[in-house]
């Protein structure tokens, strides 16, 4: 907790102001930055985990989504959760959070390459999304929420998204040929069992952020 | 018509000719899936003679309507074949967790046949519809660790492989087939697979489980998770007092291991403490197994680098370790396994273990070792016999004489008695790779009595080395220990350990004994909950809660689900009296497909199995033994059992020994539940036509073992 | 990165970054939010009138959400009126989840919508820090509720957290009192130490769920 006080920090003095200051940071390392013991308590984090690249956080419309890589068991519901909830119907494939291929062999990790390390990917709800700007239907468009979304009826199942996509979050639904892309519904989120991923509100973000001022 | 939770479709495998064929499965639906659907195959297309690595054989991989689905604990699946190594040579069943079973759903498959015998090793690669066999001859030999990353590689990091070790290849009886880390179906299925060539199985799928009631579905595994899951083992208490809990475990042991305090200390990033984990907090369930230390006690923090375990499942019982140490020794250091691999390495050390880096670790570190020696080579333990019989050899006069002299001398004792890991997975090769006498063990428990000239007394004898259950060659898997007589009649049943968790998950749960008894009175009527150790004459309630669990095994093996989290007996709920939900399956099994089940509808698809189970054992025993009587010559109870702690009688309090003629009249009472024919233990015609089984009341009429 | 880029160059690499996370936030340059501009803040609630003996039981409700009890001591010290304010907690339905357990040398306050009473009953013993009574009350308890013995251990683990020698001295001190001639120590089959209650079990009994069984998983 810093212990200087502050006359700055002007930038967390609700949520938008706060989101906006979150966006700058979003996906990006956050090694080496002291965050607050509150801030740490409302992530669910320790600095240690910050400084190990184990957390990394998403500015979403409805808060930040923390991703602790450190707590991810592995049990998919993550997956399960998405695809019922959005689905309706259970599967790891269109799943819009994809854990299943980061589990046995991701580069030098996971179980078959002898180590623990796995962690769910998510979609960031990038400011300038690569898969909306490579969609030749201009079929990925922000919802009144911010949420970037496929308009079922534009899309013509062509993959471009899949490709543009630098983790490759989407996928063509191979039934309906259309694009399953993230909406932040927040189901996975809900679902899981150790907290791996965690959507933290902006109000409570921000009240964390003023309490360090104060 | 739309079908539900199932796909509809099996696929069948001919290694003889390399052909895949896919064929409806819904003529199997009245079996529900799984250990019900593999078993009516092998009755239909596999003569009960046929010796298992014969290229006659087969094996059937199945899963159920809700594997795949997101029901919770809901990963596992079911493997059918005939034994090599118990008694009768019987229809028994192996069981693989991890990832691969709702991967076959997703694929399109609710189960796969497989037959013939490939000319040279392949692996089966399976992706949606396309299957194709894989040259494996440059796996073979390989361990299964190896084998499946290289799968994996090969097929592509979106698939599933499961692996046979060497010890399949080498047709150990006592083999398995390993997948994801530290999964395994055991019970011989690998020696199966490697009589066939089939050294594995990679499986992606685009597909998904289609529901019936999605918005239900969800509904009911948010309750189930919100109300009825507890720990491990569905304990419904904690082990230690939590805040918001009105009870905990008095010996301060229970499998809710989960406390302040106690940590994942290798996390990366730094220790994770387990904290509270309140009944209705969805987010923490993954806190409250914590199985090392419910294993090896607050020491195992020190290696936990988190809890991983099988697709869908909150619960995360295998512990994954790094134990640093084993690394002086050039053994993999990343180790894991929830059961029986991880606990008793500690039997190869007849000199006893020395700590490696902390106190009181010592015991955990060669269990890391030996349990990933194991899984690697792919050996089976028969739950816990392979590693009886071998202290049993290692530490008696008598085991020792039936090895030869120059094999005793070239055992690598400097290992052993420098408390070695490397001597614990010297021994194991040994057994995978046939090297030696004491590689009799891996043949089973009936063939090393066989060898060895051990007879009856062996099995009777009252020593804890000897946990025979039978004169089969399977040991107990909680038995009278835990519920008396109920315990002991299912343990009975199968050609195989029963791993039946119904009654030992409540009675070790931690919760008070008028609270848990007050919940089984509530569903079985009085009667039928003893106290722990102190045991009541048998009565007709506990005949049904018998039936009940026996019953809810195959319900298990069938839909498929957890043998060890469910059924929802009890919750961890005050507000619920504690009391769980028993009609749970019923409603899983409705929102999934669709279809009108009950809890009464549920129970009589699953007893169709039961009843397949035991003519498929009648006519076994009939063909290798002339047996007209399982009564006599299958469900016959070891001595042990009746006459172990000689200064109590039973029904004392303090002892959970059996009486004879009690278990006479719980065997009267559970044929009397089944439909069996008292005398004999053979099932009726009219039993077997009530369960739409006729044809199998006609093939033992035919062979002269049908009761009148 | 752990997280890792699939595509080269797609984030410019940042700078090696220290200091506060906020002042570290602050410091970057503006980034468009447009997103942003439908979303309306929700209202902040209208804020109830909240009585003092209200904030109060919301204060206890608090320190039990962080498994803490709140002694009466301490609350006669430092609230004024607190009597009246627990008064007034008697005729408020927001607050009658406030209850209050007995120990010998105070009495403390939780919220039993967070805490259980026997785990208040536990804290309690804890906080007064008596061991020999902790172990009486708890192996009687566990003697009448389980039943079931208990072995010393299971005072060094949370919440009791006793070290070992400190637990041998109390079983001295039991051993010494006549009030607690009930509570018995015995070794089960592994050596490991025990108390049970003669009381609500038997030592045939008591032994007997000691005693470790192998082969039980």
């Amino acid at each position: 907790m810093s212990d200087e006080t502050k006359t700055g920090l002007n930038g967390f003095l609700d949520s938008q102001m706060t989101r906006r200051q979150f966006l700058k940071i979003s996906g990006k390392s956050i090694a080496g930055l002291t965050v607050s013991a509150t801030m740490l308590s409302l992530f669910g984090c320790t600095q240690e985990q910050v400084d190990s690249e184990q957390v990394v956080t998403w500015a979403m419309p409805q808060g930040l989504l923390v991703v602790n890589a450190a707590k991810c068991t592995g049990c998919k519901r993550c997956e399960i959760n998405c695809s019922l909830f959005n689905d309706q119907e259970c599967s790891s494939y269109i799943s819009r959070v994809k854990i299943s291929r980061n589990l046995h062999i991701h580069g030098k990790d996971g179980l078959l390459m002898g180590n623990f390390t796995y962690y769910p990917d998510t979609c960031r709800q990038c400011e300038i999304p690569a898969c909306g700007e490579a969609c030749p239907e201009k079929a990925i468009l922000a919802d009144d929420k911010g949420i970037k979304r496929v308009d079922n009826d534009k899309c013509i199942g062509c993959g471009a998204c899949v490709e543009a996509c630098p983790w490759h979050m989407p996928t063509i639904n191979p039934e309906t040929r259309k694009s399953s892309k993230c909406i932040a519904c927040g189901a996975c989120v809900l679902g899981c069992p150790t907290a791996a991923l965690s959507i933290i509100p902006w109000d409570a973000v921000t009240a964390a952020a003023q309490e360090i001022v104060a | 018509m739309a079908i539900y939770g199932w796909t509809g479709k099996l696929l069948r495998i001919n290694l003889t000719d390399l052909s895949a064929t896919t064929e409806d499965s819904m003529k199997y639906q009245d079996y529900i899936g799984g250990m019900g659907l593999g078993y009516r195959v092998i009755y239909d297309e596999v003569p009960l003679n046929t010796h298992p690595y014969d290229p006659a054989s087969k094996f059937v991989m199945a899963v159920g309507p809700l594997t795949g689905s997101g029901i919770p604990c809901s990963g596992r699946m079911n493997i059918a074949f005939l034994s090599s190594w118990s008694k009768g040579h019987s229809i028994i069943d192996a069981h693989m967790g991890g990832h691969i079973g709702p991967k076959m759903k997703y694929a399109g498959y609710d189960a796969m046949i497989v037959e013939g015998v490939a000319s040279k090793p392949v692996y089966l690669k399976i992706q949606d519809d396309q299957v194709t066999f894989e040259d494996a001859s440059h796996l073979w030999g390989k361990g299964t660790f190896e084998s499946n990353q290289v799968i994996t590689e090969e097929c592509g990091r979106d698939f599933e492989s499961a692996s046979i070790g060497q010890a399949g290849e080498n047709l150990v009886n006592y083999s398995t087939l390993n997948t994801s880390f530290g999964n395994s179906g055991g019970a011989g299925i690998g020696a199966i697979m490697g009589s066939k060539k089939l050294k594995g199985i990679a499986i992606s799928g685009t597909g998904s489980v289609k529901v019936a009631d999605p918005a239900k579905v969800k509904e009911l595994s948010d309750y189930m998770m919100r109300e009825l899951i507890g720990g491990n083992n569905n304990h419904n208490v904690p082990a230690l007092p939590q805040s918001w809990a009105e009870y905990s475990a008095a010996s301060g042991k229970n499998r809710w291991s989960g406390a302040p305090g106690r940590e994942w200390k290798k996390a990366a990033g730094g220790p994770i403490d387990m904290g509270e984990q309140p009944c209705g907090d969805i987010n923490k369930i993954a806190y409250r197994c914590l199985k090392g230390v419910f294993d090896y006690g607050d020491v195992a923090s020190n290696y936990i680098v988190k809890q991983g375990g099988c697709s869908s499942c909150p619960i995360r019982c295998y512990t994954q370790y790094d134990m640093e140490p084993l690394a002086e020794y050039d053994l993999p250091t990343h180790v894991s396994n929830t059961c029986m691999p991880m606990l008793y390495g500690q039997n190869f050390y007849p000199s006893g273990l020395i700590d490696f880096k902390y106190e009181g670790d010592a015991k955990m570190i060669i269990n890391g070792a030996s349990s990933h020696a194991q899984d690697d080579l792919g050996l089976w333990c028969n739950y816990g016999n392979l590693y009886r019989e071998v202290k049993w050899v290692l530490s008696t006069e008598e085991g020792k004489s039936h090895i030869p002299e120059a094999e005793w001398n070239s055992y690598p004792w400097e290992w052993e008695k420098a408390a070695d890991p490397r001597w614990v997975v010297e021994i194991m090769r040994r057994i995978a790779y046939k090297e030696g006498e004491i590689a009799v063990i891996g043949e089973g428990t009936i063939a090393m009595a066989e060898k060895w000239g051990l007879g009856k007394e062996y099995f009777d004898s009252i020593d804890s080395l000897n946990q025979n259950v039978t004169y089969n060659g399977y040991p107990k898997h909680h038995s009278a220990e835990d519920s008396g007589q109920i315990g002991l009649l299912f343990n009975l049943m199968y050609n195989r350990d029963c791993m039946i968790h119904h009654l030992t998950n409540v009675t070790n749960s931690g919760a008070p004994y008028e609270v848990s008894k007050a919940t089984m009175e509530g569903f079985f009527g009085k009667g039928s909950y003893d106290k722990m150790k102190s045991c009541t004459p048998m009565n007709r309630n506990k005949a049904k809660v018998a039936r009940w669990a026996f019953n809810g095994k195959q319900f298990h093996d069938s839909a498929t689900l957890c043998n060890w989290m469910y059924p929802m007996t009890q919750s961890p709920s005050k507000a619920r009296n504690y009391v769980g939900d028993l009609e749970l399956d019923a409603k899983y099994m409705a929102a999934v497909t669709g279809k009108d089940y009950t809890r009464e509808s549920v129970e009589f698809d699953s007893e169709r199995i039961s009843q397949m189970l035991r003519v498929m054992t009648a006519i076994s025993f009939n063909i290798q033994f002339g047996s007209t009587n399982l009564r006599q010559d299958h469900d016959g109870m070891p001595a042990w059992i009746f006459d172990k702690q000689p200064e109590l009688r039973a029904f004392e309090e303090g002892t959970d020994k059996m009486d004879r003629e009690d278990m006479e009249l719980a065997l009267d009472y559970f044929y009397e539940e089944m439909g069996w024919d008292k005398a004999t233990g053979i099932p009726t015609r009219a039993t077997l036509v009530k369960y739409g089984l006729a044809d199998m009341a006609d093939d033992l009429a035919g062979r002269g073992i049908l009761p009148n | 990165m752990l997280f890792g880029r699939k595509k080269p160059g797609f984030i410019v690499e940042e700078e090696e970054t220290t200091g506060d996370l906020l002042e570290y936030m602050e410091s970057l340059p503006e980034v468009e939010d447009s997103d942003f501009e439908g979303l309306v803040p929700p209202e902040a609630a209208a804020e109830d009138e909240v009585t003092e003996a209200q904030l109060l039981a919301s204060y206890i409700r608090q320190r039990t959400q962080g498994i803490q009890l709140t002694s009466h001591s301490q609350l006669l010290e430092e609230v004024a009126h607190f009597e009246d304010l627990k008064k007034e907690w008697g005729n408020d339905d927001s607050c009658q989840d406030i209850v209050v357990i007995k120990g010998n040398k105070d009495s403390y306050y939780y919220s039993n919508l967070h805490m259980s009473d026997n785990y208040a009953m536990i804290a309690s013993l804890v906080e007064e820090k008596d061991l020999p009574k902790t172990i009486a009350a708890m192996v009687r308890f566990n003697g009448k509720t389980y039943p079931a013995p208990t072995p010393y251990a299971y005072f060094e683990r949370s919440p009791y957290l006793a070290a070992r020698a400190q637990i041998e001295r109390a079983a001295a001190v039991l051993k010494s009192k006549e009030e607690y001639q009930d509570i018995q120590p015995f070794k089960n089959n592994l050596g490991e130490a025990f108390f049970f209650s003669t009381q609500h079990m038997s030592y045939q009994y008591a032994k007997a769920l000691a005693d470790v069984d192998e082969y039980t998983d």
